[in-house]
């Protein structure tokens, strides 16, 4: 299988990139892996290979912003979700984070899109993002 | 020389949200983010993971 050209152009922190997670298929039950929207908390590098993953935060169409303003990054107002490149509200849940290798396994390209990047999170959704963390840190200590 | 087309977008310096085309990809997912899925998400990139010694190279540390 060829290696898209794409895995040789590493994400940047706080990029949102589409990234494949399970859903049942409603054809027949069974489950398919979807793209939806990431958000890119950490890039690293091996040592020993020099190959990249990320720490990724999936993003859900579900806000529960009464419960979850605090603990996650929701980016809901309709102008930053333009800036942002998202389609629609998306909470990214900072709960359930993981670090996937930067391979095409993982990480997809929308149709039209030449790279899994959909866009990058504003200055001010950054500084909510450090906040958040102290928060969580204040509250996990 | 023809007057440029003042449009929403350069009026106001940025693009309404309904004038930009998202392909189906950026609806098209509806599972709530469970501990299971990103379990099972983690066991597939577990070997990757664990064979490498990693540094952060951006982001927050």
């Amino acid at each position: 299988m060829t290696v898209p050209s794409w895995v040789a152009q590493q994400p940047s922190a706080f990029d949102i990139v589409a990234c494949y997670f399970p859903e049942k298929d409603v054809t027949d039950g069974g489950e398919i892996f979807k793209l939806r929207p990431a958000l890119v908390l950490k890039v690293l590098k091996g040592k020993n290979t020099g190959s990249i993953a990320c720490e990724v935060a999936y993003g859900t169409k579900n806000l529960k912003f009464v419960q979850r303003k605090n603990r996650d990054v929701i980016i809901q107002n309709a102008a930053d979700l333009t800036i942002i490149g998202l389609a629609m509200a998306t909470r990214f849940d900072l709960d359930n984070t993981l670090i996937l290798p930067w391979s095409e396994k993982f990480f997809g390209c929308w149709t039209g899109y030449q790279h899994p990047k959909i866009g990058q999170l504003t200055e001010k959704y950054v500084k909510d993002y450090a906040y958040t963390m102290m928060l969580r840190q204040g509250i996990n200590d | 020389m023809a007057t440029p087309v003042q449009t929403a977008a350069s009026m106001t310096g940025r693009v309404p949200m309904q004038d930009r085309e998202f392909p189906k990809e950026a609806f098209d997912y509806d599972a709530e983010v469970t501990k299971e899925a990103i379990d099972q998400i983690k066991e597939k990139a577990a070997t990757t993971i664990n064979s490498e010694e990693w540094e952060i190279i951006d982001g927050f540390r």
